[in-house]
């Protein structure tokens, strides 16, 4: 059960289709999505078009169907560590933030809880009920020890249980202690599934595996000093997730199966683009 | 009984009396060590008793000096019965000089020194107030305290382990032969293991391989400990530790891992019946990367015919090996075996479901995802065995003690 890290991204089923609202697709060949999330000094880059966008997998350019902004409804789940590390002023701060990132949804987003210690508990499922969350948030106690890793591949099984754009929050002050999956397995998933990972890690300890598996799923890992802000940093991971484009395209010119690396890029600007590098193709 | 003690009590007092008229005992360390030898005699083993509440009071360093003048009695009384000191053999103690008749009034060899092992341990665990926890001489007799991966809370061992293992150190011929000493080892082995106090099970265990060598349980015992070692949660404390400037005796992951793999075919080489052995050498052999090994060690230990949570950490973990092996059908077979076992624990669901992502079933996965998020939230409804497998859980710990002391009492009688 050696824990290495590997690169991530994600694959849609051919059969599947994105969305009830707005600009949905489907198509009967393989469609690969990358959430993308374009900056310039700092600033989100938005007006972006199919058509500005250069796409390399495996090294071939492909023509991108789509690019889009917000439109697409959300899934968020929020991974919660309350093991027993955790006080009860950071459980406050966390229940708080919980709330405040709900405030932040759609009435056609869904969102999902899930906290872990040793246990991991689903506080609610993927639900357009945020009053089910908040009430679920209100109970979280804390106790245990911290099985990450497996909080984490549950996230992600439940990010992708539904069509839309899935976001997974983990939220965790240590380091895995108890998982009985293996970081391998669980970043090896993570190539094969469709959701961006945000780590949120507090205190001095940093789990690699956040690192990780954030940066394998095009997402970003915050790390904070204390949870005195974490209002603030669940809301901006939102709004920043709000502002990624989803781009797809149906692969041309390359060999089905195995590994494909991922290179997005702007044409003619300087910007700096955050995607995941690659996905695994299970055809 | 009582009158037996009352008359013990009064003897030891009118040796006391004796021996301090002779010695004149103003240095506090023979007044301590007299003091010791009467209430060593009065402690009833298994109870925390006037004596054990007194010499629980006692400093380290108090306690340290003690064991040491003890043992130079032991050497005396010894070379002294074999003649090697002549015919009227005396000995320094302090300011004061000693003869083998009034050694012998207060002294008595191995008894007393078991006697003394088991009041040590008694206080090590009955006595609640042990002033060795509070304070240190030595800097390596404090401990951290570790919780989750990190340290909680730095504080003083007990020092009575110790001091009850220097005692049967002088016992003779040697310690090794005797059947009161190797009782007082395992049970406080168990003791120790159970109660997580790994640093004292380290130097504990060390020194009961050198004892008994052939003895299968310091092996076990040894085997449980490095493994423990080798978890996510000692590792990340040991980490977390040095970050801070302090050096834990503890080897890395691989390290830890070679050494239970040594211990754990040290024992299955005298037991090889020893299913637990059996699967925690399968269990480590994966852990260190030689599947093909696992999985063989862990299909013995299947056919061993296993139940409760021994068959479920051997069908979890050749679950395992068997996904790792390129095998999924085998390894879902296991796991489901395992789920069977335990259907409310989380990690054969959570083994299952990523079985199923990974060959691209995700209808697979989610259902048996299902089959985690629908349990209960709180732990004591939904046990996972695999939560405790680090945990030396040591259920023979209190029949030892029992033992032990039940050995102790006999011999003195």
């Amino acid at each position: 059960m050696s824990r290495h890290f590997l690169g991530v991204f994600l694959t849609m089923a051919a059969s599947t289709t994105v969305v009830a609202q707005a600009p949905s697709f489907s198509s009967r060949v393989e469609a690969v999505r990358v959430d993308v999330l374009v900056t310039e000094n700092g600033r989100l880059v938005s007006g972006l078009a199919p058509g500005d966008f250069e796409v390399l997998d495996n090294g071939v350019p492909q023509k991108v169907d789509l690019a889009s902004l917000e439109e697409i409804p959300l899934n968020v789940v929020l991974a919660l560590d309350v093991s027993g590390s955790l006080n009860a002023q950071q459980i406050g701060h966390l229940q708080t933030a919980g709330s405040t990132l709900l405030d932040g949804l759609k009435q056609t987003d869904q969102a999902a809880l899930l906290t872990f210690s040793h246990v991991v508990s689903q506080g609610s499922p993927l639900t357009s009920d945020f009053n089910r969350i908040r009430a679920a948030l209100k109970e979280t106690g804390t106790s245990g020890q911290t099985s990450l890793v497996d909080a984490a591949y549950a996230g992600m099984m439940i990010g992708e249980s539904d069509v839309g754009r899935s976001l997974l929050i983990v939220f965790t002050d240590g380091v895995d202690t108890r998982s009985w999956l293996t970081a391998d397995a669980v970043l090896e998933t993570a190539k094969r599934c469709d959701v961006v990972v945000y780590g949120v890690d507090v205190g001095t300890r940093r789990a690699s595996f956040s690192r990780e598996l954030s940066a394998a799923t095009g997402g970003r890992l915050v790390e904070i000093e204390s949870t005195r802000d974490l209002n603030a940093t669940f809301r901006g991971i939102l709004d920043e997730f709000r502002q990624r484009y989803l781009i797809s395209y149906s692969p041309e010119g390359v060999t089905p199966g195995g590994w494909h690396r991922l290179d997005v890029r702007v044409k003619a600007r300087s910007v700096t683009v955050r995607a995941r590098p690659g996905y695994l193709s299970s055809h | 009984m009582s009158g037996q003690r009352a008359l013990i009590a009064c003897l030891i007092a009118c040796t006391t009396v004796a021996f301090a008229q002779n010695a004149r005992p103003d240095d506090p360390a023979l007044v301590g060590m007299l003091r010791w030898l009467e209430v060593a005699q009065l402690h009833t083993p298994g109870e925390a008793d006037v004596p054990a509440t007194e010499i629980g009071r006692w400093s380290r360093i108090a306690l340290v000096v003690l064991a040491g003048d003890i043992r130079k009695l032991a050497t005396f009384l010894q070379r002294a019965r074999e003649g090697s000191l002549g015919p009227l053999p005396t000995i320094q103690l302090y300011n004061r000089r000693f003869t083998l008749v009034e050694i012998e009034k207060v002294f008595h060899g191995n008894d007393t020194l078991k006697k003394g092992a088991v009041l040590h341990a008694d206080i090590a665990v009955l006595v609640v107030d042990d002033a060795s926890r509070r304070s240190g001489f030595f800097e390596d007799a404090s401990v951290f305290m570790v919780d989750d991966g990190r340290r909680s809370g730095v504080r003083y061992e007990s020092a009575h382990w110790q001091i009850g293992r220097a005692l049967l150190d002088g016992i003779t011929p040697s310690p090794g032969a005797d059947a009161g000493a190797l009782l007082w080892y395992r049970a406080a082995s168990s003791c120790l293991l159970r109660d997580g106090h790994l640093a004292e099970s380290r130097v504990h265990l060390d020194r009961a391989r050198q004892l008994f060598p052939n003895s299968s349980h310091f092996l076990l015992d040894s085997a449980y400990l490095h493994q423990k070692f080798s978890s996510d949660t000692i590792q990340a404390a040991v980490e977390d530790l040095r970050s801070a400037r302090a050096n834990p005796d503890v080897g890395s992951r691989r390290m830890e891992l070679e050494r239970a793999e040594r211990f754990f075919r040290q024992t299955l080489a005298l037991e090889p019946a020893a299913a637990g052995a059996r699967i925690r050498l399968g269990h480590t052999l994966g852990e260190l990367g030689r599947h093909e090994e696992a999985a063989s060690e862990l299909r013995r230990a299947i056919d061993a015919r296993l139940d409760g949570p021994d068959l479920y950490f051997a069908e979890l973990f050749l679950g395992y090996e068997e996904q790792t092996l390129g095998k999924p059908g085998e390894a879902k077979r296991h796991y489901e075996n395992a789920a069977e076992l335990y259907p409310r624990a989380q990690s054969p669901w959570l083994a299952l479901s990523q079985l199923a992502r990974q060959s691209g079933d995700r209808a697979g996965a989610l259902g048996a995802l299902r089959s985690v998020t629908a349990l209960p939230p709180d732990a004591s409804d939904r046990w996972d065995p695999w939560w405790d497998y680090y945990e030396v859980h040591r259920d023979d710990a209190e029949r030892l003690l029992d033992q032990m002391r039940d050995l102790a009492l006999t011999e003195v009688r």
